[in-house]
């Protein structure tokens, strides 16, 4: 009996675990239970993971439209010389 | 800002211009790392901030000059318009951007010269880099700053002398801009985020 209910003791433990949720602060390092820290977290996460891709598409939006600029120039530049 | 429109022979097709000179996409691809680097900097000091309980800075720490810094920020802010100005006049008639190229050169230098008066005071006070975390990221992130400004001042020193000798190649011109541009771009961000 003793050895069967210690096989199961885990196993109920666990699951009363999952019907009561919390906060877990395994990693004190990532995580906080201060909402000033945890916005900083959000923040700061949003801003590392957006910055090179605004970066990056910043630059090719602005190469695109020089270029299509440049195509303008190009294409009216007979026009303009009177060819 | 950086065309250069060439004459073609009739009949010829025109020649597609590039788009961008290498050095200044190099210098832009090299400045969106460096700006990378700095967010990285700023995440963590924002973060180790909000943790810390109490105070910021920690007690027994000096205050930042605010008023003096901000007088140095002005300073810096005013160099990259004064560099703007050089840029202007270097397309127009390249002999009349040698002077507001100096004035621009003289006023980054005074920003770091200031700068570092201030570090003196403030490890005077007590705020080193092993003094608290506080110190530590003070002296990390506007140090490295400190150290990009230093490098851009000799290579806008180095331009100037070329363009005084009238042996400036507008490219490396453009791509110096770029970094000042960075440098003095990314000085008001240190000050609103670290100083206050």
């Amino acid at each position: 009996m003793r050895a069967y209910a210690k096989r199961w003791i885990p196993g109920v433990v666990l699951m009363l675990g999952v019907l009561a949720p919390q906060i877990s602060e395994a990693c004190a390092v990532c995580f906080s239970g201060r909402d000033e820290n945890r916005l900083a977290f959000i923040l700061t996460t949003i801003l590392l993971t957006a910055l090179p891709l605004i970066m990056i598409g910043g630059m090719l939006l602005w190469l695109r439209r020089r270029s299509v600029r440049q195509q303008l120039l190009m294409r009216d530049e007979p026009a303009r010389l009177g060819r | 800002m950086f065309a250069a429109r060439r004459a073609h022979a009739p009949g010829v097709l025109p020649q597609r211009e590039q788009l961008l000179p290498n050095a200044v996409v190099g210098m832009l691809i090299f400045v969106m790392c460096e700006v990378m680097l700095f967010a990285g900097l700023i995440s963590a000091f924002t973060i180790v901030r909000t943790s810390s309980i109490g105070a910021w800075p920690p007690p027994g720490q000096p205050r930042l000059p605010l008023e003096e810094t901000a007088i140095n920020t002005a300073a810096l802010l005013l160099s990259g318009v004064l560099l703007f100005v050089a840029q202007r006049a270097f397309k127009r008639e390249p002999e009349r951007a040698s002077r507001p190229l100096l004035w621009s050169i003289l006023l980054g230098a005074f920003f770091v010269i200031f700068q570092g008066v201030e570090w003196v005071t403030l490890i005077g006070e007590g705020l080193t880099l092993t003094s608290s975390t506080h110190g530590s990221f003070f002296y990390l992130i506007i140090g490295l700053h400190a150290l990009h400004a230093v490098v851009a001042l000799v290579v806008l020193l180095y331009v100037w002398l070329r363009l005084v000798r009238s042996e400036l190649v507008p490219t490396l011109f453009y791509g110096t801009q770029v970094f000042w541009y960075f440098v003095v771009g990314l000085w008001p961000i240190l000050y609103l985020r670290v100083y206050l």
